[in-house]
């Protein structure tokens, strides 16, 4: 019983962080950063929402290696598909 | 029940050990409730599908130099609200799983509630934005930006409108008390749908409304 209250902290914890974040990630438009830079922040600040999501309330960080083979491998498919393809698309003018 | 499951399980895990006959297949659908490898299939296909959208509008952003004055006219307020409300829908879904271990049954219910209508409040918003995005004159055929911006957050939205069914479904059977005895499974499975279309929105908002 008290591990399932703990969860319950646990997940209005990453809740508050979630909103803080989404908040820093609308704060770096204001940032005096270069776009770059700007693009890498907010992007990374996207990445870390979503492994919370993904980690918490999707439990992944529970779940057996074959789950998390099976979310994986379509990530690491169209990162290589994007990479593959900028040659071709993105930097043919 | 879940007890006699789990023993079941065991004493069948047991036996496979000194099987010579048992595949690492075999196993893991012991280990495994299939309708959970299911939905994880599912969700990787899912992922393949916004990720390839994703990659074309990443790379003609930036072989077509950034839509910068196009994205311009997006308005962020409105996407960071709709973020917000996901956000919070997903917390509401967790915590209805969590009232299911608790067999809080009314808690299960009103937090089923409160997710349809934070999913109701997001395609409202939704609604209302591409209703004056479209009488400033931008429709799917304005360029290449708005026909990705179009086609990404519809085909969300769709997710949206689908999760949002699967849910009142739940809660209406939650409501009725027949929800009851494989709630765990249904509440489970269907969060972690409603948890993927936040994972995607959580990316489509700075890919549309922050660069």
């Amino acid at each position: 019983m008290e591990r399932v209250e703990q969860e319950r902290t646990e997940y209005i914890t990453v809740w508050f962080w979630l909103v803080a974040l989404l908040l820093a990630g609308v704060a770096v438009m204001a940032l005096p950063v270069s776009k770059l830079a700007a693009l890498a922040l907010i992007f990374s600040i996207a990445t870390i929402k979503a492994a919370l999501v993904l980690r918490n309330y999707m439990h992944l960080k529970s779940e057996s290696l074959f789950i998390m083979v099976v979310a994986l491998v379509p990530v690491l498919l169209f990162i290589g598909l994007a990479i593959a393809l900028i040659p071709d698309i993105a930097m043919h003018r | 029940m879940g007890s006699i499951e789990l023993s079941a399980n065991a004493d069948a895990g047991a036996s496979s050990a000194r099987d010579p006959q048992s595949t690492g297949a075999d196993r893991l659908l012991r280990e495994l409730p299939i309708g959970k490898i299911a939905i994880w299939w599912f969700l990787a296909s899912e992922i393949m599908i916004f990720g390839g959208l994703i990659a074309c509008y990443v790379l003609m952003r930036i072989a077509h130099g950034g839509w910068e004055a196009e994205a311009a006219h997006v308005k962020w307020q409105l996407g960071a609200v709709n973020t917000l409300v996901l956000v919070t829908s997903s917390l509401t879904m967790i915590l209805a799983h969590y009232s299911v271990e608790r067999d809080d049954r009314g808690a299960v219910s009103r937090y089923l509630g409160i997710t349809v209508i934070l999913g109701l409040v997001f395609l409202g918003i939704k609604t209302f934005e591409y209703r004056t995005d479209l009488m400033e004159g931008f429709t799917p055929l304005s360029g290449m930006f708005w026909s990705f911006y179009y086609m990404m957050t519809g085909l969300h939205a769709l997710h949206v409108s689908a999760g949002i069914v699967i849910n009142a479904l739940l809660f209406a059977m939650a409501r009725r008390g027949t929800l009851w005895p494989r709630v765990q499974q249904r509440v489970e499975f269907a969060g972690l749908y409603w948890h993927f279309v936040d994972v995607v929105w959580i990316f489509l908002f700075p890919l549309l409304y922050l660069t």
